[in-house]
C-alpha cells in the first residue's frame, strides 16, 4: 500500500510542479498571479484531445502538439490582455487575467460543450507494471516518466541557455538587465510561450490520468499555484520541489486519513504557507513593485 | 409582469450584493471572488432562523447581516496579511469551501435540495405575498444602503478606505490601523451580502447551494469592476449591464442557446477591454497612480 501511494503522489507531484512552472515563471518576471493559467491548461488537454481524435495523429506529437499551441495561446494572451497593462497599476493585469480565464473556460464549452471526455486509449488500461510488489498501470508510469522529463529539461535549459539566463536576470532585477541589453518584452514572450506549453502538457497529462472537462482548469491551477506558493512563488526550484511535497503529502493523507478532504488539505497548506511563510520553504522576500 | 418584477427584484438583490464588494474591492482593493459565500451565509441563516425558530423577516434580517459580517471579519484577519493577488486564491478557497459545506452538512442545510417552505415576508401582521409590495419593501432597503455607500464615500473612514487601496504604507506611516480598516469594510461589505441573502431566501422560498456557486461570486465581482470601482453608481451600472443581458437573452426566446456560458464569454472579454482602456470601471474614479 506504501508504495502506491508513494507512487500516486510522485505523479500527482509530478504534474502539480509543473503547473507550478507556469504560475512561478511568469510571476518571476512580472510579480503578478497569471489567474488565466489553469484554463490555459485546460485547454491544451483539449489540444492533445483534438490531435488523437479529429488528426488522429500519434500521442507524442500530439503532445508536442498541445505544447505548441498552448505556447502560443500564451504569446497572445500575454500581447492583448496584459501587456497594455504593466504601467497602469499592480491589480489590473491580474484582474484581466481573470476576464481571460473566463473568456477560455465559456469559450471552451460553448465549441466543446460541457460534458467529460476521455483521452486515453481503453486498451492501455490492462497493461500493469510489477513494482515492489504493487501493479501500477503502465500509463501512469509513462506519465511519471514524462513529467520528470520535462522537469529535468526544463531546469537545464533555464540555468543554461541564452533564453533562460535571461529569464533569470530580468526576474532579478528588470531594470539591470534592460540596461545589459536584455529585450524585456521578448523575454516575457519567451516566459509566457514555455509557460503555457509545458501548462497544456500539464493539462494533457492530467487528462490522460483522469477524465478531462472544461471546468478542470480550476482544480489543476488551485493545486499548481498552491505548490508554487509551498515552494516560494518566482523559485523555480522551488516550484518542483512545492509540487512533490504537495503531491506526496495529499496522496499520503488520502491513502491514511481521508480521501474526502483531500482538496480541504490543500487550502489548509495554503492558508497556513500564505500566512506563516507567505514566501515559502524555498523562496525569499521579494521587492513589490 | 410578474416577470419583469422578479427581474426587478433580482437585480436589486445584485445592487446589493455589488454595493458590498465595492467597499471590499472598489474602496479597499482587496480583491476578493468569494461574495458569494457572504451571500449563502445571509440566505442559510435568515431560512433557518424563520423555518426553525420562527423569526419574522427583520430580526432574521439582522442576524443573518450579524452572521454574515461576522464570516466577512473572520476573513478579512488573514486578508491584512496577504498580498493583494494572493488574497484571490483565498477568498476563491472560502467559496469553495462555503458551497463544499452548503452541500454536505445534510442535517442543517438540507445538502444539494437546499431549504424548502420558507415563510414569505411578514410586516407586522401583513403577509406581503405579492412581487410588487416585496419589490417596494426591497427598494426601501436598497435605498438605505446606497445612502450608507454614499454616506462612507464622503467620510473620513471612506477617504482611509482608499488611502488603502492606494497606497498602503503611507497610511500605515501616518498612524492609520490599516487592518482594522480593513476588517471594518469586510464587515459592512459582508453583511450588505447576508442582507441580500436574506431577502432572496424570503422571495424565492427554497434556496439551494446552486444560487451560491463561483459564478454568482464571479459575476458580482465584473459587475464591480466594471462599473467602477469606488463608484456607487458604478455598483448600479455594472449591476444593470449584467443583470439585464441574460434576461434580454431570454426574451428573444431562443431556448437551444447556452445563455450561461455565453454570458460569461461576453463577461470575460469585457472584463478584458474595461482594463485596457478604463482600468477603474466604466463611471470609476481616477487616482493620483492614474
Amino acid at each position: 500500500m506504501f508504495v502506491e501511494f508513494i507512487t500516486n503522489g510522485l505523479i500527482a507531484g509530478g504534474i502539480y510542479a509543473l503547473a507550478a512552472l507556469g504560475y512561478t515563471l511568469i510571476y518571476g518576471v512580472l510579480r503578478f498571479v497569471n489567474f488565466a493559467h489553469g484554463d490555459v491548461m485546460m485547454v491544451g488537454a483539449f489540444i492533445t484531445y483534438l490531435g488523437l481524435s479529429v488528426l488522429q495523429i500519434p500521442l507524442p506529437a500530439a503532445l508536442l502538439l498541445s505544447f505548441v499551441v498552448s505556447g502560443i495561446l500564451g504569446i497572445v494572451i500575454e500581447r492583448c490582455a496584459y501587456r497594455p497593462l504593466y504601467r497602469i497599476s499592480r491589480l489590473a493585469p491580474v484582474i484581466s487575467s481573470l476576464g481571460v480565464a473566463l473568456v477560455l473556460r465559456s469559450g471552451s464549452q460553448l465549441i466543446f460543450g460541457a460534458d467529460e471526455k476521455a483521452l486515453r486509449n481503453v486498451d492501455v488500461i490492462p497493461a500493469t507494471v510489477h513494482f515492489f510488489g504493487s501493479d501500477i498501470p503502465a500509463y501512469r508510469i509513462w506519465i511519471l516518466v514524462t513529467a520528470f522529463l520535462l522537469m529535468l529539461v526544463l531546469h537545464q535549459w533555464i540555468s543554461r541557455s541564452r533564453m533562460g539566463r535571461a529569464i533569470s536576470s530580468v526576474a532579478q532585477s528588470p531594470d539591470l538587465a534592460q540596461s545589459v541589453g536584455i529585450n524585456m518584452f521578448a523575454t516575457i514572450a519567451g516566459v509566457f510561450f514555455v509557460a503555457s506549453g509545458i501548462g497544456g502538457i500539464c493539462g494533457s497529462l492530467v487528462a490522460f490520468d483522469r477524465n478531462m472537462d472544461v471546468n478542470m482548469g480550476l482544480m489543476l491551477g488551485f493545486k499548481g499555484f498552491t505548490a508554487s506558493i509551498i515552494g516560494g512563488i518566482g523559485n523555480i526550484k522551488g516550484a518542483f520541489l512545492g509540487g512533490l511535497i504537495l503531491g506526496l503529502c495529499e496522496n499520503l493523507f488520502a491513502g491514511y486519513i481521508s480521501t474526502i478532504y483531500r482538496d480541504a488539505l490543500t487550502f489548509a497548506f495554503l492558508f497556513i504557507f500564505l500566512l506563516i511563510m507567505p514566501y515559502g520553504l524555498f523562496g525569499k522576500a521579494v521587492r513589490e513593485a | 409582469m410578474g416577470f419583469y418584477f422578479d427581474i426587478l427584484i433580482m437585480f436589486e438583490i445584485y445592487i446589493l450584493l455589488t454595493l458590498g464588494l465595492d467597499l471590499i474591492v472598489g474602496f479597499t482593493g482587496m480583491l476578493s471572488i468569494g461574495h458569494a459565500a457572504f451571500y449563502a451565509v445571509g440566505a442559510y441563516a435568515a431560512a433557518l432562523l424563520s423555518l426553525h425558530f420562527g423569526f419574522s423577516f427583520f430580526p432574521a434580517t439582522l442576524v443573518a447581516m450579524a452572521a454574515a459580517g461576522l464570516l466577512g471579519a473572520m476573513t478579512a484577519l488573514p486578508a491584512s496579511r496577504i498580498r493583494g493577488d494572493f488574497l484571490i486564491i483565498v477568498t476563491l478557497g472560502l467559496g469553495e469551501i462555503a458551497k463544499a459545506v452548503l452541500k454536505n452538512w445534510t442535517g442543517v442545510t438540507g445538502g444539494v435540495m437546499g431549504l424548502r417552505n420558507i415563510p414569505v415576508m411578514q410586516i407586522g401582521s401583513n403577509a406581503l405575498i405579492s412581487d410588487v409590495s416585496f419589490f417596494c419593501v426591497e427598494t426601501v432597503m436598497v435605498l438605505l444602503a446606497f445612502f450608507m455607500m454614499w454616506r462612507i464615500k464622503r467620510s473620513a473612514f471612506g477617504e482611509a478606505l482608499k488611502g488603502i487601496r492606494d497606497d498602503e504604507l503611507s497610511m500605515k506611516i501616518l498612524g492609520y490601523n490599516t487592518s482594522g480598516f480593513k476588517i471594518a469594510a469586510f464587515f459592512i461589505g459582508s453583511a450588505l451580502a447576508g442582507l441580500a441573502g436574506s431577502l432572496f431566501s424570503f422571495y424565492r422560498g427554497y434556496i439551494s447551494p446552486d444560487s451560491f456557486g463561483l459564478e454568482t461570486s464571479v459575476l458580482v465581482f465584473c459587475m464591480c469592476v466594471i462599473g467602477g470601482m469606488g463608484s456607487v453608481w458604478g455598483s448600479i451600472v455594472g449591476a444593470v449591464i449584467f443583470w439585464s443581458f441574460p434576461e434580454l437573452m431570454r426574451l428573444t426566446g431562443n431556448a437551444s442557446f447556452d445563455a450561461g456560458a455565453w454570458r460569461q464569454l461576453i463577461l470575460g472579454i469585457i472584463l478584458v477591454l474595461v482594463m485596457v482602456f478604463r482600468p477603474r470601471g466604466i463611471l470609476g474614479e481616477r487616482t493620483v497612480n492614474d
